[in-house]
């Protein structure tokens, strides 16, 4: 170590080997002052450098951590593109855009479809849609389930099913849309050939189905379970024979509009005035209307009705500027249509309305130019702007919800870039609960993952912030009596040499991985008291009992045996006590589980309180979690006690008090604040223990405080999720707000016992 | 009597009584849970005997070989759920959870059996325990030897005498031991030089060699079943061994599970990749922190202006090593590996992109991030050391003309290394028993190769490895087959606690030495 100033000696004197014998002393004396300074001073500089940039480096984590999370509190954006005027003329059926937003499609009333690139406007291709007896279009209706399948009705009665298509022809290099008949215009047709009014389209679970309302207001639906030609296009699983088709006429029913929601089981049917049917589809003869509903009860009118991404909520926009979301919740044996939640959004009639394929966003357009971006799940509002000029009759979302078209009166068409990555999350949803999509209730619920695109996550902090607490309060349950008991003992009654010697035993706990008490938890402990839960029990009572028989017994021994128990060897006495305790407890508990709880006290407890028990349950944790947190609490608690100035109690033994008077009066008091910040810092750790949890129980989202039921926690949820969470989805940035909670919270707790112990450390300096 | 005992009870005794039943209860837990661990961790690698009997619960009884893996009392009213028809005493009852083995000829390698049916019970002297290089182990009867197929021709051997068959068997092992050696020697040597050609027809040849023989065996239930000795990693006869035969498995299968690699699925055999792992990540966070830690401590107690500013820096890095580690591990996975390691594939290895090379999980970033973790437990040590050192000694040196720098280097920094080493000593226990963080930073299940090998460029950082903690996470979480595990998973748990336990007592016995020097110091001066 002391190398490095002798080498700089040597370098500026030439003839310092012949003093190489002479050390430091003397060579320091020779060092000239001003570079023994100047090394004084590179070498502050380094520390502080060095010291700070280290520290910084550790503190780094609140800043990166808020940084992950800060985007998700910023609304959407939403950017000027390009602008082309007088593109079309009229109003459109259908206005879209292909996934990569590159090409749109217009279809307007005539039945022209016209295919436009994006970039520059240019007409790419052109064609007419007509039936196969060449009638003209009178409706189109896009699949509810996001396909990109639409529905085209025709004044003949016919109706078709289309898609299109801009990927290049094969073979051909240029870009030509075109529209495409996947099932090669098989036509639906309505039995009096009157013109269609109305049609809605749905495929998915094995089956097209294909709702078409004739001019005379009689409806026809027409269900085709897949075979070989529709496979590719309608996923399975299958629920009919494959290729059998059916027809249900509602004749008795008069309607507008028709949906097919994403259930196979319902049919919406609205009239002009904003009345809706929800038919029941059963088997053959079986469908009935299981509710009516006013779709806009305040409103003159309904202008818009759209499914939502998923194809279970109904939007219904109403001339009051309003839009509702509805779905079907089941109400005991029936089921009925609820408006779930009201977006107030104007002050006058809502023109429009587009949704986004995947997530539960939807756009709104007003009479007056006012546009909102809404996200349904959390009720956000990302975005809302007016638009001047001419007015707007039309607006569409990309499927992937990052352009807007806007379709003037005047047929020119405005392009919007959409920035619009975290609609899903809000503060509100997060906390509060939210009534889901196929929920009976609002409820709070954390899931985020499923097989299916257009799942609707749920992001409610709530269960996991539940869980976690409920796994610290049992582990602290477990751990803060123990702990606390341990370090009155050895803090106080010990012999400080037995003390020196046991304290670093129970802080060897600490050292423990926790994934290896989590094994023993979960692999070990849990079968162990699946099986013996009444032993269990009966050694939570039987061990404190044994101990003062024990002491009671030993109290008795002759005098020279007591003295020795009185140093502290109480404690190689107690431990046979305890484990004898343990034993009789194991061997009383069958008797006593036959004769009171009728042979199981699991059973019992289930049936006479309704406990539901799993293996993996709070119980283990607390006992586990409890395990690893004891030395926490007992190593401060202890010191606090510890520290405590002797000369205090010896005043009050010498006024006559007894030992256990002193401790219970004087030291435990003084020491409170220090045996509080233990605890504290103890559930602090509890708070984010990890691998514990993960290992001991089920790690299921539920909100539940029995005691042998599982919970998932804050940092199981962590170590769970964020490996398959993609970065900078909204998923993973409320993962990081997750971290960031446990972060911050432990922090103060920790904080808090800090200052406590200090002020504590503070007044015992001056006693 | 009466008055006694009330008497007792005002004088508070039973009270503490009860806070010593406390300390005794936490000092039996502790005690409870390292003998558990050490009995179960240790007791895996002993040969445990092998028994022969009919089971009559089954219909029509059938015969098992296997080990007792595990006894347990059940209530026999479940049991009765299961089992309607067997005529059950009442109460509880005693069962077994049988290891049969030979999972790829029945299916099922474990059974719970009640010992009350279980009839003629014996312990055979020529059952041969088999440990497989797949299918888990083997028990059954030798019955004879074929070599290319045809059965060696031992015309003197009668069917009960196959007793003579035994040391073929072990001659015949040897050799297959010593191919496979050969084999790994070439296989190494192709790695290194690339040198294809004549090594690649021997090492053919050899593998045509291994599969030369194999051995037959009757097992349970009486079939031949065939094995080809290549399979076989160890055999041996656990009825018919003395008590220096068994120690003689014990510890080859001792030294397998630390200087091996694993085997069937990672539930058998060495953890030597964990191992290896588990240390090169603690070492490289210990290059990182040492400096780092000393550094900070330095800085914040000997030239960091003493303010509430400084204090506030103090407290928030002590209570750093109390924030969860999950929390480390969520920033060493957005920092490190998306943003740093991101950046510096774009930099450095924009030509293997998409697919990623340091913005991925590795070696490196679990270092770093293990490195932050532990940082606060070494600055605080250190920090403690240097606030320990009586202020006679500085202030000596500080009058006797040295600087600030001098006395630190001369004076202050020799003294505070045992509080340095405790602090490194107490970060390195941290690191090698946490988990959470590194599954999230660079951890795999199975690695294919180790961190450091001989191809250039020797370390590589940015490779995923494996890790003692995470290996007993997996095996106890994961695993097809938990049971057949658990006893491995026990022996990997105890090897973990027992490294982490001997580092956190040798920092506590340092600790204690320090504390007595810096007395005697204090008093001298």
């Amino acid at each position: 170590m002391a190398s490095h100033p002798t080498q700089e000696k040597n370098s500026s004197n030439p003839d310092a080997v012949s003093r190489k014998q002479v050390r430091n002393q003397t060579e320091q004396q020779l060092r000239p002052a001003a570079r023994r300074r100047f090394w004084d001073r590179v070498v502050r500089i380094v520390v502080s450098i060095g010291g700070l940039g280290t520290i910084s480096a550790i503190l780094l984590i609140f800043f990166y951590l808020v940084y992950e999370v800060l985007p998700l509190f910023r609304g959407a954006d939403m950017t000027e593109g390009e602008f082309f005027p007088e593109l079309s003329e009229g109003s459109a059926r259908l206005l879209e855009t292909d996934t990569a937003a590159e090409v749109a499609l217009r279809i307007d009333e005539e039945g022209r479809a016209e295919f436009y690139d994006l970039s520059n406007g240019e007409l790419l291709a052109a064609e007419s849609l007509t039936s196969n007896n060449g009638a003209q279009l009178t409706t189109i209706a896009e699949d509810s389930a996001g396909s990109g399948l639409f529905a085209a009705g025709f004044a003949d009665g016919e109706a078709l099913i289309a898609s299109w298509n801009a990927a290049p022809e094969p073979g051909a290099d240029a870009v030509s849309p075109r529209l495409e008949f996947p099932f090669d215009r098989q036509p639906y047709q309505l039995p009096e050939n009157e013109p269609v009014r109305a049609l809605a389209l749905r495929t998915g679970q094995g089956r097209v189905g294909i709702a078409v309302v004739g001019a005379n207001g009689r409806s026809v639906l027409f269900e085709e379970y897949a075979n070989a030609a529709t496979a590719g296009l309608v996923a399975a699983p299958l629920t009919g024979a494959s290729g059998d088709r059916r027809e249900l006429a509602f004749d008795a029913l008069s309607a507008d509009r028709i949906l097919l929601p994403q259930d196979p089981r319902w049919m919406f049917l609205i009239s002009g005035s904003g009345e809706l049917n929800l038919v029941e589809l059963g088997p053959e003869g079986q469908t009935r209307i299981a509710d009516t509903v006013s779709l806009a009860p305040d409103a003159e009118r309904l202008t818009d009705v759209r499914l939502l991404a998923g194809g279970m909520s109904l939007l219904a926009a109403d001339s009051g500027g309003g839009i509702g979301q509805w779905f079907v919740v089941r109400e005991g044996d029936s089921s009925r249509m609820r408006e779930v939640r009201r977006f107030a959004l104007f002050d006058n009639a809502i023109t429009a309305i587009d949704v986004e394929q995947d997530r539960r966003n939807f756009i709104a357009l007003g009479e007056e130019g006012e546009l909102a971006l809404i996200n349904t799940t959390a009720e956000t509002e990302s975005l809302r702007r007016s638009f001047d000029g001419p007015a707007i009759h039309d607006v569409a979302l990309a499927p992937t919800g990052d352009l807007l078209l806007l379709e003037n009166e005047q047929g020119g068409l405005a392009l919007w870039r959409l920035d619009n990555p975290y609609a899903e999350f809000s503060l509100s949803a997060l906390w509060t609960e939210t009534w889901y999509e196929s929920y009976p209730e609002p409820a709070l619920v954390w899931q985020t993952t499923a097989a299916d695109d257009a799942f609707e996550p749920k992001y409610s902090l709530a269960p996991l912030t539940f869980g976690t607490l409920k796994a610290a309060l049992y582990a602290m349950l477990f751990a803060a009596p123990l702990a606390v008991c341990a370090a009155v003992f050895t803090g106080y009654f010990m012999s400080r040499a037995l003390r020196r010697q046991v304290k670093p035993l129970i802080e060897l706990m600490e050292a423990l991985p926790t994934v290896v008490i989590g094994f023993l938890a979960g692999l070990w402990l849990a079968p162990l008291v699946d099986a013996n839960l009444g032993a269990l029990t009966l050694a939570v009572l039987l061990l404190p009992a044994s101990v003062l028989v024990a002491s009671a017994a030993m109290m008795r021994l002759p005098e020279q045996f007591g003295a020795l128990l009185r140093e502290g060897w109480q404690l190689g006495a107690l431990i046979p006590v305890l484990v004898l305790a343990c034993w009789l407890a194991w061997l009383l508990a069958p008797p006593m589980e036959s004769l009171f709880f009728d042979g199981s006290f699991r059973d019992w407890l289930s049936l006479r309180f309704g406990l539901d028990y799993v293996s993996r349950n709070a119980m283990i944790v607390g006992i586990a979690m409890g395990f690893a947190v004891i030395p926490a609490i007992y190593s401060i608690a202890d010191d606090a006690i510890f520290t405590v100035p002797r000369h205090l109690s010896y005043g009050a033994l010498a006024l006559g008090a007894t030992s256990w008077q002193t401790m219970v009066w004087l030291i435990f008091p003084a020491a409170a604040p220090g045996v509080l910040s233990a605890l504290m810092i103890g559930f602090g750790r509890a708070l984010g223990e990890t691998m514990i949890v993960l290992m001991a129980t089920g790690n299921t989202p539920i909100m539940d405080m029995n005691l042998f039921e599982g919970m998932r926690t804050l940092a199981a949820n962590l170590a769970i999720e964020i490996p398959e969470s993609e970065v900078g989805s909204t998923h993973y940035r409320i993962l990081f707000l997750a971290s960031l909670v446990l972060l911050l919270f432990t922090f103060l707790i920790n904080s808090i016992a800090e200052l406590v112990r200090q002020r504590l450390r503070k007044r015992y300096r001056m006693i | 009597m009466n008055g006694g005992a009330s008497s007792w009870f005002r004088s508070g005794a039973p009270w503490i009584w009860l806070n010593a039943g406390a300390v005794a209860a936490c000092l039996a837990m502790v005690f409870g849970l390292l003998l558990l661990l050490g009995i179960k961790g240790l007791g895996h690698f002993w040969p445990k005997p092998v028994l022969q009997g009919t089971y009559l619960a089954m219909d029509p009884p059938i015969s098992v070989i296997g080990e007792i893996a595990e006894s347990e009392t059940v209530d026999a009213e479940l049991l009765r759920i299961s089992d309607p028809g067997l005529p059950l005493p009442d109460a509880a009852v005693e069962r077994h959870l049988l290891k049969l083995g030979n999972r790829d000829i029945t299916g099922n390698d474990f059974a719970w059996i009640l010992p009350e049916f279980l009839d003629e019970v014996e312990y055979p002297e020529r059952i041969v325990t088999l440990e497989r290089r797949e299918w888990g182990n083997f028990y059954g009867y030798l019955t004879g030897i074929s070599q290319n197929g045809e059965p060696i021709a031992q015309p003197e051997m009668l069917p009960e005498e196959t007793g003579a068959l035994w040391p073929e068997l072990q001659r015949r092992l040897d050799r297959v031991r010593q191919l496979r050696q050969e084999i790994e020697q070439i296989e190494r040597s192709i790695i290194a030089d690339m040198n294809f050609g004549a090594e690649r027809l021997r090492l053919l040849e050899l593998n045509h060699q291994l599969q030369r023989d194999s051995a037959i065996f009757r097992i349970a239930g009486g079939s031949a079943v065939e094995l080809p000795m290549a399979d076989i990693v160890r055999a041996y006869r656990p009825n018919a061994m003395n008590w220096f035969e068994s120690m003689r498995v014990y510890l080859s299968r001792l030294l397998e599970f630390l200087t091996d690699d694993p085997r069937e699925s990672y539930t058998e055999g060495g953890l030597l990749p964990a191992i290896y792992g588990t240390a090169m990540m603690v070492l490289l966070m210990s290059v990182i922190v040492t400096p780092l830690g000393v550094l900070a401590a330095v800085y914040l107690s000997e030239y960091a202006p003493k303010g509430w500013l400084t204090r506030a820096i103090r407290v928030s890095v002590n209570n750093l090593a109390g924030v969860p580690s999950i929390v480390y591990g969520m920033f060493g996975l957005g920092f490190f590996i998306y943003l740093a390691g991101g950046e510096i594939d774009r930099l450095f290895y924009s030509e293997s992109l998409p697919a990623p090379t340091f913005g991925t999980p590795g070696l490196l970033w679990a270092s770093l991030t293990l490195a932050l973790l532990t940082l606060p437990v070494v600055i605080v040590a250190t920090e403690e050391g240097l606030a320990n050192i009586p202020a006679s000694l500085r202030e000596g040196s500080l009058a006797l003309g040295a600087t600030k720098f001098e006395t630190l280097w001369r004076i202050i920094l020799p003294l505070a290394r045992p509080s340095m080493l405790t602090g490194l000593i107490l970060a390195v226990a941290r690191a090698a028993g946490e988990v959470a963080p590194l599954m999230l930073v660079g951890v795999v299940k199975l690695a294919p190769s180790l961190p450091l090998d001989t191809e250039f460029p020797y370390l590589h950082l940015e490779q995923q490895f494996m890790h003692l903690g995470y290996y007993v996470y997996d095996l106890a979480t994961q695993s097809p087959n938990v049971e057949a595990a658990m006893s491995q998973t026990f022996a990997a748990a105890f090897l973990l606690v027992a490294v982490v336990t001997a580092l956190n007592l040798s920092a506590v016995v340092l600790r204690g030495r320090l504390r007595e020097r810096y007395r005697a110091m204090d008093a001298g001066s």
